[in-house]
C-alpha cells in the first residue's frame, strides 16, 4: 500500500492495486487520474474513457468521501457512478482519450 | 497542490516513472529486456564499488520476476530511498593546481525548472503541446555553455532512480535518438568498456537515493574515472570530459559538464 500522505482506509489486508493514467480531454488538456481498471493488460493508449465518480473513503464521523477516475466501457465496478461530461464544459464529447 | 493529490493515491513518483515509461516503450519500442539489462549494468558496475549499497550482480531473469511495483517496472529495476552524504571541494579554477594535482573544471553547470504544461513528476494536467521537459532544458544549456556537443562526452552519469529513467534520460540528454537505447544496449555500449560508458559506479539502482546528496555522489565518480582513479570500474581511454544529469521532484534537472 502507498505509504502517505495516502488516505484510503484501506490495510494492507484490504488494498487493492489502482490504475493510474493520463486522460485526454480532446482539444483542451490531459490530467492525471485514477483508473478503475488495474489491470495493465486492459488499458490501450487511445482507448475511450469515461468519467467515474467512486467512493475513497469514509471519515472518523462517517462522512463519505468521493473522488474522480475515469473508466473503460468494459470496466464494471459496483460502487461506481459514471457521469458523462457535460457538453456545455466546452469539451467535445462525453469521453476522452487515455494518452 | 491541495491534499486530495496525495490523499487519493497520486503523490508517488513511482507511478509518474512508469506512465512515462509506458507511454515511451510504446512510442519507441523500448522492451522490458532493456530495462532488465539497464538493472543488470548498475548492479555489475555496483559489484565494482566499495561504496555502493548492492554490491551482488543480479541476473536479468531474476530483475524481470521480481515483484511488480508499477507496471512495467519490478523491485529490482527501482533504487530504493538510502542514507549517504558527499562532499567536494570547489574553488575557483585559476588556483586548483594549487591544491590538486589533477583537478577536475567545472565547464558548466546549470538547473532548470518545469515549464508549464510540461510532462513532469506531480502534474495534475500536462498540455497537448509538446512542451520541453526540465532535462532536456538543462541538458541543452549546459551544452551550449561548455561549448561542446553530446558526441565530446566520455563518460556519463544519468538519473537512474528506476532503469526506464536511464532509458529515456540517455535521448532527453542528447545521447541518442529515441529508441536507439534497445541497440545500444543490447549492444553494451553504456557498458564500462562500452563507447559512452553511463552510471560506471552502478547509479541510484546500486547506491540507493539520497536524494540530495545522489548528484554530487555522480560528480564524486565522474571526478574518480577523470582521474583514472576508478580502480576496478576505470573505463578505459584515458576519459576526458564527464556529465552529470539528475532530475528530481517536482520538475527540476541539474547538468555539469566536467573537464580534466
Amino acid at each position: 500500500m502507498p505509504k502517505t500522505p495516502y488516505n484510503s482506509s484501506e490495510t494492507d489486508a484490504t488494498f487493492k492495486p489502482f490504475g493510474v493514467g493520463y486522460v485526454e480531454l480532446p482539444g483542451a488538456i490531459r490530467i492525471e487520474t485514477r483508473l478503475t481498471e488495474n489491470d495493465p493488460a486492459k488499458l490501450q493508449f487511445g482507448a475511450e474513457m469515461e468519467l467515474a465518480i467512486y467512493t475513497h473513503r469514509f471519515d472518523a464521523d462517517g462522512t463519505r468521501i468521493m473522488n474522480y477516475a475515469f473508466k473503460s466501457d468494459s470496466t464494471s465496478m459496483t460502487e461506481v457512478h459514471s457521469t458523462r461530461i457535460r457538453r456545455s464544459t466546452g469539451w467535445e464529447t462525453g469521453t476522452a482519450k487515455l494518452d | 497542490m491541495g491534499d486530495w493529490y496525495g490523499e487519493t493515491g497520486l503523490m508517488l513518483t513511482t507511478q509518474f516513472f512508469a506512465m512515462k515509461l509506458q507511454r515511451y516503450m510504446h512510442d519507441h519500442g523500448i522492451t522490458t529486456d532493456a530495462l532488465a539489462r539497464v538493472a543488470e549494468k548498475a548492479f555489475e558496475n555496483g559489484a565494482l564499488n566499495p561504496n555502493a549499497w548492492r554490491r551482488t550482480p543480479i541476473g536479468m531473469e531474476e530483475i524481470k520476476n521480481s515483484t511488480m511495483v508499477n507496471d512495467p517496472l519490478t523491485k529490482y529495476m527501482f533504487c530504493s530511498p538510502a542514507e549517504g552524504g558527499v562532499a567536494l571541494v570547489v574553488c575557483r579554477g585559476a588556483i586548483a593546481h594549487r591544491y590538486q594535482a589533477a583537478p577536475v573544471f567545472v565547464r558548466a553547470a546549470v538547473l532548470r525548472t518545469r515549464l508549464s504544461g510540461a510532462f513532469e513528476v506531480y502534474g495534475t494536467s500536462v498540455s497537448l503541446e509538446d512542451i520541453p521537459n526540465a532535462s532536456e532544458q538543462a541538458s541543452r544549456s549546459a551544452y551550449e555553455m561548455a561549448g561542446i556537443g553530446p558526441d565530446d562526452v566520455d563518460v556519463a552519469a544519468l538519473q537512474d532512480t528506476e532503469a526506464g529513467a536511464e532509458i529515456m534520460h540517455m535521448a532527453e540528454n542528447g545521447f541518442c535518438r529515441h529508441g536507439e537505447q534497445e541497440r545500444m544496449l543490447l549492444d553494451g555500449e553504456t557498458r564500462l568498456n562500452g563507447r559512452l560508458p553511463v552510471n560506471t559506479d552502478g547509479g541510484c539502482l546500486a547506491n540507493g537515493e539520497p536524494i540530495g546528496a545522489s548528484g554530487l555522489r555522480q560528480i564524486h565518480e565522474i571526478a574518480l574515472q577523470l582521474r583514472g582513479q576508478a580502480e576496478r570500474r576505470q573505463v578505459p581511454g584515458d576519459p576526458r570530459i564527464g556529465y552529470t544529469h539528475v532530475y528530481g521532484a517536482p520538475g527540476i534537472s541539474a547538468v555539469t559538464v566536467l573537464e580534466k
